[in-house]
């Protein structure tokens, strides 16, 4: 990397990274106007639902949970797109991590705000979500902290608010950037969200510990985030639920999407913002390498959960497991084994298929083959109860189908109207990226950027 | 009145020459004003009592606190409201465990913030060195180092500082 970005002066390099803030073309109204139309579609679903009830919905007895639960993981897999891998690549000094680090952290935090939105569409009574809200109130009654729904509760908004921190303070540089270069409005709009940021040492001093100190906390956090969604299912004794691994198996699908999810925004940013002097075909290459690794890792805990229950053949197990490999779901199943590794690791193996364009399909590949897995995980087994006479089939409904394209059209409206609002590409950091790079010798190892100090962390 | 005068640069080198040659020219350590659009990587441009943070401090603090909340929250709410929890244990550390972790990396990170935002005076209305037009300069600079000086000399002394370390240009501000 660097050839192009090396030979950016910082005038251009912040004309090109504000420019598509000040600017507005034609295209941004109508992709907005189109989103917004799929939004107002999903929401008029929703407000039928609310208003007729949840029998509008395909879901039953016994499968009570439906598209809306797979979504729900599904979104909050792809929210560890940001914070986590944003975490772990600068607490692993990754020299090539400068221009990916805001587009994944904004991921993160739009994921969350969709993915904890089905819960309380799935509630049918959302009214009442404030009963997972530890308070004290008037009845004396307390949400039950042994109950997985008040788990996640707390881990999700821990994450969220977690990750939202994380995005703010490092762009704090930035906005104060745009404040000091436009005028009018948008001066007054950027120099408050910039908090009167002047770019002193103490200033950059206590950002860069701070950075530190949340990216520590932030991974076990995001792990544990993606855990307790894994145990709301592994606690319940139910065929192919009650495993050992699902917590980590969750974990591993969570970064297989959130890698898959980053890099398409990334391919679909660069193009729009015309950003290939930031976005380059290096940080394509390594990320496509990350996701091979990925395609392997959840070939294998696939193959273990499946191996584990073939091995065992209880009949209760075993129902579930032929219901998704053999009977109805089979389509899904074979369409996520395709879609997960069959497609995307010849593309993403050879070099000469890892471009941009191929690591593009292999993406969208992956975030299908993912929603399909997390669809398989909770139809497969409510289909399949202990109990024979209770076995059943599920299959959503309009509604259910335009409440999902109305929350995915929502996602990539926040994401859209961000990346109109704020330097997707964190500025700072890329300069900061560049002259580490030109001091360092060619083919040294990445500097450790996030040492400026004695005793930053 | 203070005036402050200003000076643009390129490299972090020239502006940690300015700093330097300020102070050697008589102007208090604390009394030169440095900032920045990239961050400023050597120690020597802080002063020295603010190299030390209790950043972390506050962190453990902060995380510390939020488990002996989540703890309390958990296990005293649930033998205060009598939970009925189906036959399981009203407290149970495998199951409270989990909601105290989440709190408790919710005070680290509170811990964290909290500090940052005490120790760099922020938020505040506006920029605390530069006005506008100063600011527009600075932007596409990336250093400036200055000093506020109320005698006349002095504005001398800083103006030759600046320029002989190589300022691209040098701004005075009221």
């Amino acid at each position: 990397m660097g050839d192009k970005a090396g030979s950016l002066t910082t005038n251009m390099m912040h004309e090109d990274l504000i420019r598509p803030l000040i600017l507005t073309g034609r295209r941004f109204y109508l992709v907005v106007a189109v989103l917004g139309a799929i939004v107002l579609w999903g929401l008029a679903a929703w407000g039928y639902q609310v208003r007729t009830g949840m029998g509008v919905a395909g879901i039953n007895s016994p499968v009570f949970w439906g598209v809306y639960i797979a979504t729900y993981i599904f979104f909050i897999g792809i929210s560890n797109a940001g914070t986590l891998i944003s975490a772990m690549l600068r607490l692993s000094h990754a020299g090539w991590r400068h221009p990916v680090t805001r587009c994944a952290e904004a991921i993160t935090v739009f994921a969350l705000m969709v993915g904890g939105m089905f819960p309380l569409i799935h509630l049918g009574r959302v009214w009442k979500f404030y009963w997972l809200i530890p308070y004290p109130n008037e009845r004396g009654l307390w949400p039950n902290f042994h109950s997985p729904l008040v788990w996640d509760f707390m881990a999700i908004n821990t994450y969220l608010l977690g990750s939202f921190v994380y995005l703010y303070l490092p762009m704090l540089p930035d906005l104060a950037l745009i404040r000091d270069r436009v005028a009018g409005w948008r001066r007054r709009f950027y120099g408050l969200l910039a908090l009167g940021w002047s770019g002193t040492p103490v200033e950059w001093h206590r950002l860069e510990k701070a950075i530190s100190i949340l990216a520590v906390v932030i991974i076990p956090v995001a792990v544990s985030m993606h855990s307790v969604v894994a145990w709301d299912f592994s606690v319940a004794l139910k065929p192919m639920w009650h495993s050992t691994i699902f917590a980590p198996y969750f974990v591993v699908g969570a970064l297989f999407s959130g890698i898959a999810i980053l890099m398409v925004a990334m391919v679909i940013l660069r193009r729009v913002f015309h950003l290939e002097a930031y976005l380059e075909p290096i940080h394509f290459n390594n990320l496509g390498l990350l996701l091979l690794t990925f395609c392997f890792l959840w070939l294998y805990f696939t193959f273990a959960e499946y191996l584990v229950t073939w091995y065992g053949h209880l009949p209760d197990e075993m129902a579930a497991f032929r219901f998704k490999v053999e009977g109805p779901l089979a389509p899904f199943f074979w369409g996520m084994v395709l879609m997960n590794f069959v497609i995307p690791v010849p593309i993403l193996a050879m070099r000469k298929t890892r471009t941009v364009t191929g690591c593009l399909v292999a993406s969208l590949s992956i975030l299908v083959g993912m929603w399909l897995e997390r669809y398989l995980i909770v139809v497969g087994t409510l289909s399949r109860p202990r109990l024979e006479f209770a076995w059943g089939h599920y299959a959503p409904t309009w509604v259910e189908i335009s409440i999902l394209m109305g929350t995915v059209a929502y996602f990539i409206l926040l994401y859209v109207l961000f990346s109109k609002i704020f330097p997707i590409i964190s500025i700072w950091e890329f300069k900061q990226g560049r002259r580490l790079r030109a001091q360092k010798p060619a083919g040294d190892v990445p500097v450790m950027a996030n040492e400026p100090f004695p005793g930053v962390m | 009145m203070a005036e402050r005068i200003l000076g643009v640069f390129e490299t972090s080198a020239d502006a940690l020459r300015a700093v330097r040659g300020l102070v050697g020219a008589g102007i208090p350590r604390d009394g030169v004003i440095i900032g920045s659009t990239e961050p400023i990587l050597d120690p020597e441009f802080l002063a020295p009592e603010d190299r030390k943070t209790r950043m972390s401090l506050w962190a453990i603090a902060g995380a510390i606190l939020g488990c002996a909340i989540g703890y309390s929250l958990t296990a005293t709410a649930a033998q205060l409201m009598g939970l009925a929890p189906g036959g399981q244990p009203i407290v149970s550390l495998w199951a409270f465990a989990i909601v105290i972790f989440e709190l408790t990396a919710l005070g680290a990170i509170g811990g964290t913030v909290i500090t940052f935002f005490r120790e760099t005076g922020l938020p505040q209305r506006r920029s605390a060195i530069l006005d506008a037009q100063v600011a527009r300069t600075f932007a596409d600079a990336g250093f400036i180092v200055g000093a506020a000086v109320d005698r006349s000399e002095q504005v001398v002394v800083v103006d030759r500082v600046l320029r002989e370390v190589g300022a691209k240009d040098v701004k005075y501000q009221r």
